[in-house]
């Protein structure tokens, strides 16, 4: 008896130890390693496996949608902060309590095939191409860092991108770069009263995650990072949401204004920028201050009253909403071209940038 | 020829988990404390240690989530040498392999694993009396905590065989038999494991810390005679708390957690002294930060050999579990 239960025990742990052992090169494994080790185009050493691994936080490819006003939506308040984006009459809302827990959302929006990639670490929300290469694709989450920040990967070539750097940085696509769509952050109260038709993203989303719950415990309010970055600027709180342009070497960052709404007119590579900040929206967009193609130059002064669609006019008649589409006045129909630039915590810019400005800082 | 054959698949046992499987283990603060023995015993053991988590929990609120899969297996080696009525030490080795599966919704899996020597304890024992044993030990870190994935990626802290820091573990033990049924034992035991800081985390000059984390386990245990022979029987309550682990001065995200568990086990003597044994452990409660992957059982088995002046059939706690993550 002695010996045939010890026997049974080897055999089990055998059998165990076998079942766990997984050929790496069997069917169905995958594998981002499909490009030598050192083609990266970032410091590899600065790459991190976060820990999920690679789509241990699934993206969502089926979005589902309703109304603002809808139950399902019953959980968010008014202060969520929402990514907004519209295409002629459509206009889409993704909540960040949603984008906390699968970062990358790959949609179509009218004839836009489009990712929008969200880093909860970074608090950065960018839309992207889906169409690589002229293949249409979708992307997903890597778990892979790099300074601290969402590395996608995309299904089609399985090579890694890195969020911020705006590339494909190791890989097939090594060095190509994803095609740029706006996402307006805004606060769903905000969505709610001005955009009631508004498809908003569900929690449907095809897995079980308690969307109630913030997923990264104190993140959002203390001053430290859960990941290595080189660089850290002081000048600001770490996690001091921001928005940042880039335009050509030129960064430059923008902040909420303390008190009501402001417009700013600037100039970055010679390009006339206009910067709108509602911290009661949480609303803070970047716009050319001009007309596109014919490249008038437009002075813009805010629509006086707060609750309105419209959120500037310019000289020439024209009103703008925060999409930067006009909605009326002579050039109706018209939109106004967005710089590179996206919202962000203060921290995550300068191991991206070597010189990054704060606006009004002398 | 008993003795033989167990001494020759002990070391199939070992020769098959080096090759294959793993051993050891970064929570091996979690499984210190042989038993109370007499002066002059010394204790051995080598136990293989399996941890399989997949129950992705939210709070206590289990989710429907079939995603992602943590294993643990370990070979540990135990020994413990009472050298005076006052004064006994234990050792703790172990060798660990550490494996995390993906079943992605795309239709893709991913594997990665790392394996190699894991950290040692070196627990100092004071005994009061029979029953009563303070201990202090240090846990020393022999096993790597740097090694990358076969991209050359880094891997997390939790994925490592070890932790790259040095751990106190202040330890009581409190052991006790009955007069009416001298075979029916009770052994309590309560563990903290004092964390210090992986200095090196990923290579950088970043720190990673564990949790802090407190154990108590309690267990009975009792002799039958079945089938002509006399086994050991074992059944307890293992409550363990942990404090979130650091990254630097933050707070990392689904780390700690409150778990209770029952665990059970029996051993059957081989031979004077040397008894094989078989544990394992399934959680009743868990109450997590944020969100984490929790056990959903872990299994042991091994051998004992108890070397000493009186020759019993001693066995390990058979409660003991050894990968708490």
């Amino acid at each position: 008896m002695k010996r045939s239960l010890f026997l049974s025990l080897l055999l089990l742990c055998i059998h165990s130890c076998k079942k766990s052992e997984i050929d790496p090169t069997s069917e169905g494994l995958l594998d981002l390693s499909a490009t030598p080790v050192n083609d990266w185009l970032i410091p590899q050493a600065k790459v991190f496996d976060g820990g999920p691994g690679i789509d241990g936080i699934p993206s969502v490819d089926q979005p589902k949608f309703h109304n603002p006003g809808h139950n399902t939506h019953a959980y968010l308040s008014d202060d969520t902060r929402v990514l907004v984006y519209q295409n002629n009459n459509i206009v889409k809302a993704y909540p960040h309590p949603i984008l906390d827990w699968h970062e990358i959302v790959n949609d179509q929006i009218g004839e836009d095939s489009i990712a929008l990639t969200y880093c909860p670490l970074t608090g950065t929300g960018i839309g992207w191409g889906r169409i690589v290469n002229g293949t249409l694709t979708t992307f997903g989450v890597s778990g892979l860092l790099y300074e601290s920040n969402l590395m996608p990967y995309d299904r089609s070539t399985n090579s890694t991108w890195s969020q911020m750097f705006n590339k494909c940085v190791n890989g097939a696509l090594r060095n190509s770069a994803p095609e740029f769509f706006n996402f307006v952050e805004i606060n769903f109260g905000t969505l709610k009263d001005l955009y009631p038709e508004a498809e908003v993203m569900t929690t449907d989303t095809g897995f079980d995650r308690d969307y109630t719950r913030y997923p990264y415990g104190n993140y959002l309010t203390s001053d430290h990072t859960l990941f290595p970055v080189t660089n850290i600027d002081d000048r600001l709180p770490s996690k001091e949401i921001i928005r940042v342009v880039i335009e050509e070497d030129e960064v430059i960052a923008y902040q909420y204004p303390d008190t009501g709404r402001q417009l700013i007119l600037d100039t970055l590579q010679g390009k006339r920028i206009a910067v709108v900040g509602d911290p009661d929206k949480a609303l803070l967009q970047s716009y050319y201050a001009a007309l596109p193609r014919i490249d008038t130059p437009l002075n813009f002064t805010l629509e006086e009253n707060p609750n309105s669609v419209v959120l500037f006019r310019d000289q020439l008649g024209n009103s703008w909403d925060m999409f930067g589409h006009a909605v009326s006045g002579p050039n109706k129909g018209a939109q106004l071209e967005i710089p590179y630039s996206y919202m962000a915590f203060w921290f995550s810019l300068h191991s991206f940038f070597s010189e990054v400005k704060i606006y009004g800082e002398e | 020829m008993l003795k033989t054959y167990f001494i020759l698949t002990l070391f199939n046992c070992f020769y098959f988990a080096l090759g294959q499987c793993c051993s050891g283990g970064v929570p091996l603060s979690s499984s210190v404390g042989l038993p109370i023995e007499e002066m002059g015993t010394l204790q051995l053991n080598f136990q293989y240690n399996w941890n399989h988590l997949a129950r992705l929990k939210s709070g206590d609120k289990l989710l429907n989530d079939q995603l992602r899969q943590r294993d643990t297996h370990a070979l540990l080696f135990a020994s413990g040498y009472r050298f005076s009525q006052r004064f006994s030490l234990d050792f703790f080795g172990s060798i660990v392999r550490q494996e995390r599966q993906i079943l992605t919704h795309t239709g893709n899996r991913t594997f990665v694993f790392t394996q190699g020597l894991g950290d040692v304890v070196l627990l100092p024992k004071y005994h009061f009396n029979k029953t009563l044993v303070l201990g202090l030990g240090i846990k020393l870190p022999s096993g790597r905590s740097n090694f990358n994935d076969p991209n050359n990626i880094a891997l997390p802290a939790d994925l490592q065989p070890g932790s790259g820091a040095i751990d106190w573990i202040p330890y009581i033990h409190y052991q006790v038999s009955f007069n009416r049924r001298p075979s029916l034992e009770f052994s309590t035991k309560l563990t903290f494991r004092a964390t210090g800081k992986n200095n090196r985390y990923f290579n950088t000059n970043n720190t990673y810390q564990f949790g802090n984390e407190l154990q108590w386990q309690g267990n009975f245990s009792d002799q039958f005679i079945i089938y002509k022979s006399l086994i050991d029987t074992s059944l307890g309550l293992r409550f363990r708390t942990a404090a979130r682990d650091f990254f630097n001065e933050q707070a990392f995200p689904g780390s700690g957690g409150h778990f209770v568990f029952v665990s059970g086990g029996f051993s059957l003597p081989l031979g004077r002294g040397i008894s094989w044994q078989i544990s394992t452990s399934l959680p009743v409660y868990s109450f997590v930060n944020e969100t984490q992957l929790t056990p959903n059982l872990t299994f042991g088995f091994g051998l004992f050999w108890r070397i000493g002046k009186k020759q019993t059939f001693s066995t390990l706690p058979l409660t003991s579990n050894l990968n708490d993550i």
